[in-house]
């Protein structure tokens, strides 16, 4: 069992992510499919979110909007108060860049890069010099137990490790918001578990936010608070104090 | 708690951006050989035709004039021996020749108005002769049987002959000649004779002059002549009224020499003692041994040096060494290459791409055509197999214009290595082609093939680049939400 945080109401919390009667709709012919079907959420900073929900159930619709990658068809996103629809292309790299981010299923490592270049790419877009760059990038290896592989290519590593690349890359420009998509739904057990568990230290030790869509119960034992999404809609939001989550494990071990 | 405050990103240097196009097409090393070798062998295509174009046309130039200069000594020889023909005449007359003008005035003693007179007619002989030329076979047989230009204009002076001529014109249909047939009439009762007394005068004048030539030099012929150059040749010739092209007279004198030299050697040949020598030691028939077959056959210092010791053996000698007749023989090999590479023709005034003809230029653009859309598709299948790749990179905060610029880069470097490649490849087809086409006589004018390589490096980097403007804005627009696509 993590250790739970001492517990807040919303309303002391200062508020990072908010979205308002978010839809999506795709027009498909004459008939329109709704996504997102009026979401309306609120995410403190420094919290630890899981959304989940069975697949087409628009958790990576609402994901996308999140994490200022897609444009929703009616209702707003604001992150920290901006709204995402009103800015230019160059302030959505910028936010991109050093505000949010990104974790992967697939990892999505640069093929012909190495470790240390894989975790500095974002630095380079953010315009720090490549001094400075490889200082920090080995600085984020060495956080996430990665410092004595900084050479090896992705297909050199195994999953568990090109998955810790890419969380110290997107925590290269020390962003507010970590969105992590299925962050282990590649890997093993035991694997998963040391992702979990690096994603908890990231989000008690740097006050990160971190917005989970995962399948993985396990994930419920570290979260603040769990989103349950259904055709579109936000079913229920409970805290993780709320419910009793009792994860079975291999091997009897309790 | 720090607020987020959201600014403009800043842009990626352009030197980084290179950096990561090359690491990424390190990384696919054979999709990139496959789109410079379709670049290289369009940029091949291209600069071969260019720059065998321009060794080509280089090379006729240099040989047609070498050739020039024998048929010049040629004139020359035997405008001092014989007067020129009345065609010649005729010919110089209705040309804008200053030389040949001048001499033909002092030889005349003509004013500058009948000369002027003299010019016009002769230019409208030339008109009626091209006339005549360009009727069909049937129709100047009718019209003027086996005549030629001057024996129909003396003819056409008889009224009755001309107007059975303009009779037979009208039932052919034809054109009358001069535009009316009072031109005509004048031409041939007025000006012909005019102009063939002018001729007549000029030839005797010019018949006088050889004569008092010869007289100052005696007992030379005309070659050997123009070959020694004696002191107040040009003097003597400028008094009376020759006009020969000064500059070109020492080339001239060297090939004088030669042909004087060649003049020996031959007489020597055809000794029959030589002719029995030389057949058994080429090992042919003596009646196989030609003066001209020894010269070709005379290719190696050994067969020079028994060739002069077998002169000297069998004949008075002649006033030469081995390597002077090896040389000659040389020359004489060289002038018949000449010959067969340029033939009688002079080589046109067009360079370059003008110069191929015109279902070569639409091969070319045709294989431009080709290689962009082979280069294109290259391009699209990198941005497909790199889709998430590009939109992980705009996931991490890179721009539109990073991924463009990735994408034109390399093709571009593309471009850059296929285009060097192919002009490599282009320029040594061509230079063995004008090797095996031209041998020894090729000439190589490196100037303007370097100026037609940054041509087809040109064309070689544009195509690229153009072939990468639908991938690269396609790249470009990609949407950074692609990334969270599962391969």
């Amino acid at each position: 069992m993590a250790k739970t945080k001492p517990t807040t109401s919303d309303a002391e919390k200062p508020v990072i992510i908010r979205t308002l009667g978010l839809v999506k709709s795709y027009q498909m012919g004459e008939k329109t499919t709704y996504a997102l079907g009026g979401v309306a959420i609120t995410i403190c900073r420094g919290e630890f979110i899981a959304v989940l929900g069975p697949s087409g159930s628009g958790k990576t619709t609402l994901f996308n909007m999140i994490g200022a990658l897609d444009s929703p068809t009616q209702g707003r996103v604001l992150i920290d108060e901006v709204d995402v629809a009103q800015l230019s292309a160059e302030e959505l790299a910028f936010l991109r860049c050093r505000k949010i981010g990104y974790i992967f299923q697939s990892y999505n490592l640069i093929r012909y890069m190495t470790a240390l270049e894989n975790v500095t790419v974002p630095m380079a877009f953010a315009g720090v010099p490549t001094e400075e760059a490889r200082r920090r990038g080995m600085g984020l290896l060495r956080l996430v137990g990665l410092e004595d592989r900084w050479s090896h290519r992705p297909k050199e590593m195994s999953g568990g490790q090109q998955q810790r690349v890419a969380i110290a890359r997107s925590l290269s420009n020390q962003p507010k918001i970590l969105l992590c998509d299925e962050p282990t739904a590649n890997l093993d057990l035991k694997t998963g578990e040391e992702i979990l568990g690096i994603l908890r230290r990231i989000n008690e030790e740097q006050n990160v936010t971190i917005i989970c869509a995962t399948h993985d119960h396990r994930l419920l034992d570290v979260c603040d608070r769990m989103m349950w999404i259904r055709d579109g809609r936000i079913e229920r939001v409970q805290r993780r104090e709320d419910v009793t989550v009792r994860v079975g494990r291999i091997g009897g071990r309790a | 708690m720090k607020p987020i405050l959201v600014q403009n990103q800043v842009r990626i240097g352009v030197a980084r951006c290179f950096a990561l196009s090359v690491a990424g097409m390190a990384y696919r090393m054979f999709r990139s050989a496959v789109t410079v070798s379709i670049l290289a062998l369009a940029v091949a295509f291209l600069a071969h035709v260019l720059i065998y174009g321009l060794i080509d046309h280089r090379t006729r130039l240099a040989a047609y004039g070498d050739l020039k200069n024998y048929w010049l000594l040629g004139e020359w020889v035997q405008r001092l021996t014989v007067p020129d023909s009345e065609e010649a005449v005729f010919e110089a007359l209705a040309k804008d020749e200053p030389a040949r003008l001048a001499e033909y005035q002092t030889w005349s003693g003509a004013g500058e108005e009948e000369l002027q007179q003299a010019r016009r007619s002769a230019r409208r002989l030339v008109v009626f002769q091209q006339y005549l030329a360009g009727l069909s076979l049937a129709a100047r047989t009718i019209l003027v049987a086996d005549l030629d230009v001057q024996g129909v204009v003396r003819q056409l002076n008889d009224p009755q002959r001309l107007e059975t001529f303009l009779r037979h014109v009208g039932e052919l249909k034809l054109q009358v000649p001069l535009g009316d047939a009072e031109a005509l009439r004048r031409l041939a009762g007025e000006e012909y004779p005019v102009l063939a007394a002018l001729a007549r005068r000029i030839r005797e004048g010019q018949t006088a002059a050889i004569r008092r030539v010869q007289e100052v030099f005696p007992g030379r012929s005309p070659r050997a002549l123009l070959a020694a150059m004696p002191t107040g040749l040009t003097e003597v010739l400028a008094e009376e009224g020759f006009q020969p092209p000064t500059e070109k007279l020492p080339v001239l004198a060297d090939l004088a020499r030669k042909a004087e030299d060649l003049a020996k050697v031959n007489q020597a040949l055809a000794l029959p003692e030589m002719v029995t020598a030389t057949a058994r030691q080429m090992n042919v028939p003596r009646t196989d041994v030609t003066p001209a077959r020894v010269m070709a056959w005379l290719d190696s210092q050994e067969r020079a040096e028994w060739l002069v010791g077998a002169l000297a053996e069998h004949t008075g000698g002649v006033p030469m060494e081995a390597p002077a007749l090896l040389a000659l023989a040389e020359s004489l090999q060289r002038q018949e290459e000449l010959r067969a590479a340029v033939g009688d023709e002079p080589p046109t005034e067009a360079q370059g791409l003008f110069a191929v003809p015109g279902w070569m230029r639409w091969l070319i653009l045709l294989s431009f055509l080709v290689c962009t859309v082979g280069v294109a598709n290259a391009m699209f299948m990198s941005v497909t197999e790199r889709f998430t790749e590009i939109a992980t990179m705009k996931c991490l905060g890179a721009m539109d214009g990073f991924i463009r610029l990735l994408f034109v880069f390399e093709s571009g470097l593309q471009g850059l290595v296929g285009a060097i490649a192919g002009i490599l490849i282009g320029l040594a087809l061509a230079l063995v082609r004008g090797l095996v086409l031209y041998g020894r006589l090729m000439t190589v004018p490196v100037q303007e093939i370097l100026v037609g390589a940054g041509a087809c490096l040109g064309a070689g980097l544009v195509l690229a680049v153009l072939a990468a403007v639908g991938p690269a804005w396609a790249a470009a627009r990609l949407a950074p939400m692609e990334a969270m696509r599962i391969e």
